[in-house]
């Protein structure tokens, strides 16, 4: 797995890309790269689109960064999930939902179709 | 022996196909229903496999694509668009045509053929995706199927040993239709999640044969790393607790979503109900959601083990339910009887039984009566299909709309009245709808619509068919009557009275004979048939605007409710249909009217007819005398009787041959004494007396 990042000149928008196997394994080099970027700006767009692997502990990152960004006033954007072998593990790990988990949200979930 | 095989494979092929058109014209209109889609998704499987097996190749590779595609429609994949639909319906087409080639009818067009395969094929490629949920056929849930629920929560270190939840989840999967809901709410804020450790954890419903013991082996490895619950909510059969998941479910139709697919169905729509949840601080809203996915899945299940219940059927010959209903009828009569004498005998435990008989033949007679009631929705579809093919034949634009498809009628009603209805609806798209061109020209909607609607209305079922085309035109109507030598020329005709002509044998307004109609065969014949059901036919029309047919058919030709009546010694049966209210009619009042037979009824005259008179009964005549006054065509008669004994449920016996000309009778019935009853035809008594008043003036 590997991690790219792109901040904006106005420090308003980085984009975190993720490229290869998104699983347990790089789970701990994964959070780190999370937080980071979701302090950095205002707005993160996280870009899955070369992912080749996802496994239910990214998938529990990437839904907690959610929550961290909604708590904390800030966007999230994820790009790249509706294809395979995202979508299958996604849906398969029972994300079907249409509003967000977070209890006091009703945002709807980053995973399945919700944009922010 | 192969060639019968052949036989039996091309009878259930061309059956398949009936279903298969009947199935695509409902999808056209509910591209949600899943049902729909499943059927068609097995007839398709089910041509492809037999037709394999049978030496149909061409038409078990054709089909596979088809199939292939309801699958992906099935599986959520794919919409069923309505362009999906039209290419489905000439794919049906083709199987047909290709069925037929094979017997040595007609030839197949292998180009249009390759056109169609194309379209279906066009339709994979984008998102055939490699891992699809496995959704077992909705006929695949045998009746042994078992709802578990599973609650599968990996203590934090699950990562640790190396195991994949999700594997486990989608070994799972394979046992059977199951349904997923992550749970979410361990899951901490980034600062605090440890990306080593298992926050989420699973609520699972699951609908499998294979056993409690099969579903805890897959968890076997990590049996020491999590908690695993599993119970039954569902053992497959009618379970005693259907209220529960009722009241459930029948929130979600409150909000209108009961009939999306089960997954964003309550997912979607339950927000108030997890606010609620939430503010009062007892459950996540996640919880929430899940035991109502819990709710609807089981409530889903439920409601498709009915449907493949109800699907479930033998084919019985016609004539064993009519010997079937007949002898219902009998014990009807019989039970009648019984009752009467065990009234009179006054012995306490002979009216009990008596009772408790009568009660079982009620619902014995309602069970026989319902076995033969049929929804006239499958009618509705043909005409469907009649109405598309006509009038692109005729170059006009032409929508059908139905309601009431779900009305249930008699089998053999519905049967009857399939070619009245072609013949009206034929004449709808003929002579009612213009051409496009002249539509445009009047204002109107380029695309003319016929409405076809069936509702109860007591015992009956009213049949519209309704038009915004032309309407009759009433002078054509007149002309065409006076030429035919129907009518005086210069004779005073209200309009219902012309609309009625065109009922008259022989009657044609059409300029120009047309394929469809005009040859001056039809109405007459519609007429018949509908008399023959005891049913009325209704005409309104407005010139330019459109025309209106009812016609009022009876539920069963076998039964009816009815007012039974007593006149002299003799017992008659009006059909209660006709009845509006009984009054009474004293000397004074028919000497207030001077000998005329009317009646004066809240400020409106009544015109009645003495059936004692009409039928020549001597006797006293009492001092006090009933009019029955019935409706008519919209017109109020009274038919003077001695005395009103009652309703009476009147099992129909048809006169013999030699009484079939009596005018004024239409059946026979045996009353609880054994005696028997005329039935009263009361238009035909109305007719009768009307026909006689004018020859008097």
């Amino acid at each position: 797995m590997t991690t790219s990042n792109w901040l904006d000149e106005e420090h308003r928008e980085l984009r975190l890309a993720i490229t290869g196997a998104m699983s347990i394994a790089y789970a701990a080099e994964l959070l780190p790269a999370l937080i980071e970027a979701l302090d950095a700006a205002p707005v993160l767009h996280l870009d899955l689109s070369g992912v080749d692997e996802f496994d239910a502990a990214s998938l529990q990152l990437v839904c907690s960064a959610h929550r961290t960004a909604l708590r904390e006033g800030k966007k999230l954007f994820i790009h790249g999930i509706d294809r395979e072998p995202l979508l299958s593990t996604i849906t398969r790990a029972g994300y079907i939902r249409d509003d967000c988990c977070h209890p006091l949200n009703s945002t709807p979930c980053i995973l399945v179709g919700g944009k922010n | 022996m192969i060639d019968l095989h052949r036989q039996t494979f091309r009878d259930e092929a061309y059956e398949l196909l009936a279903e298969l058109e009947t199935s695509l014209l409902e999808l056209y209109e509910n591209s949600s229903d899943p049902e729909l889609v499943a059927r068609i998704f097995r007839a398709m499987h089910t041509i492809k496999g037999s037709g394999a097996m049978f030496g149909y190749d061409d038409i078990s590779i054709f089909t596979h694509d088809v199939e292939t595609v309801y699958d992906l429609v099935r599986t959520g994949q794919l919409v069923a668009t309505p362009e999906l639909v039209t290419l489905s319906l000439a794919a049906r087409d083709q199987i047909k045509e290709m069925l037929d080639a094979a017997d040595g009818i007609g030839r197949v067009n292998e180009e249009h053929k390759a056109e169609i395969i194309a379209g279906f094929r066009a339709l994979l490629t984008p998102s055939d995706s490699p891992v699809r949920e496995r959704a077992p056929l909705v006929g695949e849930s045998a009746a042994n199927a078992v709802t578990y629920r599973i609650r599968f929560k990996p203590l934090p270190r699950l990562f640790q040993t190396g195991a994949n939840p999700l594997v486990l989840i989608n070994e799972l999967s394979e046992m059977g239709r199951m349904f997923v809901i992550a749970q979410t709410s361990n899951l901490p804020l980034l600062s605090e999640l440890d990306p080593e450790l298992c926050y989420l954890f699973w609520d699972i419903v699951i609908t499998t044969d294979k056993g409690e013991n099969a579903l805890r082996d897959i968890f076997i490895f990590v049996e020491d790393d999590c908690e695993l619950t599993i119970d039954v909510i569902d053992d497959g059969g009618n379970l005693d607790n259907d209220e529960d998941y009722e009241q459930l479910g029948a929130i979600l139709i409150k909000r209108g979503d009961l009939d999306q697919e089960e997954t964003n169905l309550i997912l979607s729509r339950h927000k108030r109900f997890g606010e609620l949840a939430v503010e009062a601080g007892l459950i996540e809203s996640k919880q929430v959601a899940s035991a109502l996915a819990e709710q609807q899945y089981v409530k889903g299940l439920r409601k498709e083990r009915q449907t493949q219940e109800s699907g479930s059927s033998i084919r019985v010959p016609a004539e064993k339910l009519d010997i079937l209903v007949n002898l219902v009828g009998e014990m009807v009569t019989v039970q009648a009887r019984l009752s009467q004498y065990a009234q009179s005998s006054n012995e306490a435990a002979l009216v009990a039984i008596a009772e408790e008989v009568e009660r079982l033949t009620a619902s014995l007679r309602d069970n026989a009566l319902n076995i033969r009631m049929l929804p006239i929705g499958t009618t509705f579809t043909k005409f469907r299909r009649l109405v598309h093919d006509l009038s692109q034949e005729l170059g006009k634009r032409i929508e059908m709309v139905t309601t009431g498809a779900e009305t249930e009628l008699d089998k053999t009603v519905i049967e009857k009245l399939n070619d009245p209805l072609v013949h009206l609806i034929r004449n709808c798209i003929d002579h009612g709808i213009e051409m496009p061109e002249v539509r445009a020209a009047k204002g109107k909607p380029r695309t003319g619509t016929i409405h076809l609607s069936a509702i109860h209305s007591g015992d009956s079922v009213l049949i519209t068919i309704m038009d915004d085309g032309a309407g009759l035109n009433r002078e054509a109507i007149r002309a065409k009557a006076v030429e035919k030598g129907l009518v005086a020329a210069g004779a005073e005709l209200s309009a219902k009275e012309i609309y009625g002509l065109i009922f008259s044998p022989g009657f044609s307004t059409a300029q120009q004979v047309t394929n469809l109609s005009g040859r001056g065969v039809g109405m007459d014949v519609v007429r018949r048939a509908i008399d023959s059901l005891r049913g009325t036919i209704d005409v309104d029309s407005r010139e330019g605007e459109g025309s209106t047919i009812t016609l009022r058919i009876p539920l069963t030709l076998a039964i009816i409710e009815s007012l039974l009546v007593r006149i002299g010694e003799d017992c008659f049966v009006l059909p209660l249909s006709f009845v509006d209210e009984c009054i009474e009619l004293s000397r004074e009042d028919v000497a207030r009217s001077h000998g005329r037979h009317v009646m004066n009824v809240r400020g409106k005259y009544v015109p009645y007819i003495p059936l004692r008179e009409r039928f020549s009964i001597g006797g006293e005549v009492p001092a006090i005398e009933q009019i029955v006054i019935t409706q008519i065509g919209g017109n109020r008669v009274g038919f003077v009787v001695d005395h009103v004994i009652g309703e009476h449920q009147t099992v129909i016996k048809s006169l013999s041959r030699i009484y079939r000309n009596v005018e004024g009778v239409s059946g026979a019935t045996i009353l609880g004494d054994g005696s028997v009853a005329l039935i009263l035809d009361i238009p035909q008594l109305y007719k009768g007396a009307e026909l006689a008043e004018r020859e008097a003036c």
